[in-house]
């Protein structure tokens, strides 16, 4: 019999594979290639992807990054293998890596270069990553004042939602990975929260809404959480 | 057939080479595809299954009877883990034969819409291509010539994902 002709099958079977081979199976045939590059299938793919075996985690320490298996019985993680990091990641004296990683989604990470300031985006299995162009001609990510957030939209574009405090005053951008540019969105807060005394960490996303937690640095301090409807675009705030 | 209650009515299938199976009704409602013919009232002779031989026929058989013997997880939030073990150990055996066969039970299994049997067969096939270089898919696949990318779109398609192929 059977070539495995119904596409319903195929899917089947390639939604399983892991993605080195997704990426080789994209030379198999026109039908094969069609498939894998489509946004079902990438969307089916890292759903699947998401099982806790398949989890790994990626350690970007003063001098080395490596990645390692996650062993859920004993909770800890394995030996794992060194990753290199394909873009400026070093002190000036090329000593110690200076690159956090802020945030991910379906296998895509937001990383900050702390020395220059920079965002990228990067997949450490393909190895590819975009440095994000910088919406304002000045600094760019301040660890200790901005945050990001990353979700996908109806149209599956990937998105970067960015939020810079500076003096202050706050800006809200989001970036689109398939228009590659910026737009403002509006968020008016009362002015206390844009000090430096509240800390934000970078957004959760929870069915269709990012979730910023932002604290007081002070014993005892407020604690408040934003959150980001990504279909209307509408911020809310919620007091702890 | 008789005054049997309804737990063990039987239900008869045809392969395609005309051999017959007699099988419990609670087997065979694991295909959807035959749980939809006896709620319309459409399984009282026999069903004919012209595109399943009798070997696949019988391997499904298999597979039906076992999963359909198994406590389910709905009945019983707390069944115990050896009955969840001994079915993973029996899907793993069952999985063990050749990829033609393989194929043929896929193919069945979505014909006879049995979801458990798709995603076991469709499991099984990835793990075993999942290692292997375009090559040897369209080999083991029987991929079509005509579907073939040109040289130059296979050319891009490498350049674009050779961190795949070290």
């Amino acid at each position: 019999m059977a070539e495995l002709s119904t596409e319903m099958i195929l899917f089947g079977i390639l939604t399983r594979v892991p993605p080195k081979a997704v990426g080789r199976f994209k030379s198999v045939c026109k039908t094969w290639n069609a498939l894998l590059s489509g946004n079902a299938f990438v969307r089916e793919h890292c759903s699947r992807s998401a099982i806790p075996s398949n989890q790994k985690v990626l350690v970007i320490e003063h001098q080395t990054s490596s990645i390692h298996p996650i062993n859920f019985e004993t909770h800890d993680y394995e030996p794992g293998t060194s990753i290199t990091i394909p873009f400026d990641h070093r002190s000036y004296d090329n000593r110690f890596i200076v690159v956090s990683i802020l945030s991910h989604l379906n296998g895509l990470l937001c990383v900050c270069n702390k020395i220059t300031s920079d965002l990228f985006l990067w997949n450490p299995v393909t190895t590819a990553f975009k440095r994000l162009p910088p919406p304002y001609s000045n600094d760019f990510y301040k660890d200790n004042l901005d945050a990001v957030g990353l979700y996908t939209d109806t149209h599956d574009d990937f998105k970067v939602l960015y939020i810079r405090r500076r003096d202050d005053t706050l800006a809200v951008n989001v970036y689109s990975r398939s228009d590659e540019s910026w737009r403002n969105i509006p968020l008016a807060l009362p002015s206390e929260y844009l000090t430096t005394r509240f800390h934000w960490y970078s957004g959760t996303l929870c069915g269709g809404t990012l979730y910023f937690t932002i604290s007081e640095s002070v014993v005892g301090g407020s604690n408040f959480m934003i959150s980001f409807d990504v279909n209307s675009e509408q911020f809310h705030m919620t007091n702890f | 057939m008789s005054t049997s209650s309804s737990s063990s009515k039987k239900i008869v299938l045809k392969s395609a080479d005309n051999e017959t199976f007699e099988i419990d009704e609670i087997v065979a409602l694991e295909s959807q595809a035959i749980k939809n013919m006896i709620e319309d009232e459409c399984a009282d002779n026999v069903i004919p299954l012209g595109n399943i031989d009798s070997k696949t026929l019988s391997k499904i058989i298999e597979y039906c009877k076992k999963h359909a013997e198994s406590p389910k997880k709905d009945d019983n939030a707390d069944i115990d883990e050896k009955a969840v073990e001994d079915l993973k150990s029996f899907d793993a055996e069952f999985a063990k034969v050749d990829m033609p066969l393989i194929q043929d039970i896929l193919m069945a299994a979505n014909f006879l819409n049995i979801d458990n049997l798709i995603g076991l067969m469709c499991r099984t096939i990835a793990d075993r291509i999942k290692g292997k270089t375009p090559e040897e898919i369209r080999k083991i696949l029987n991929i079509n010539k005509n579907d073939l990318l040109s040289p130059e779109q296979e050319a891009k398609a490498r350049e674009e994902n050779s961190w795949a192929f070290d």
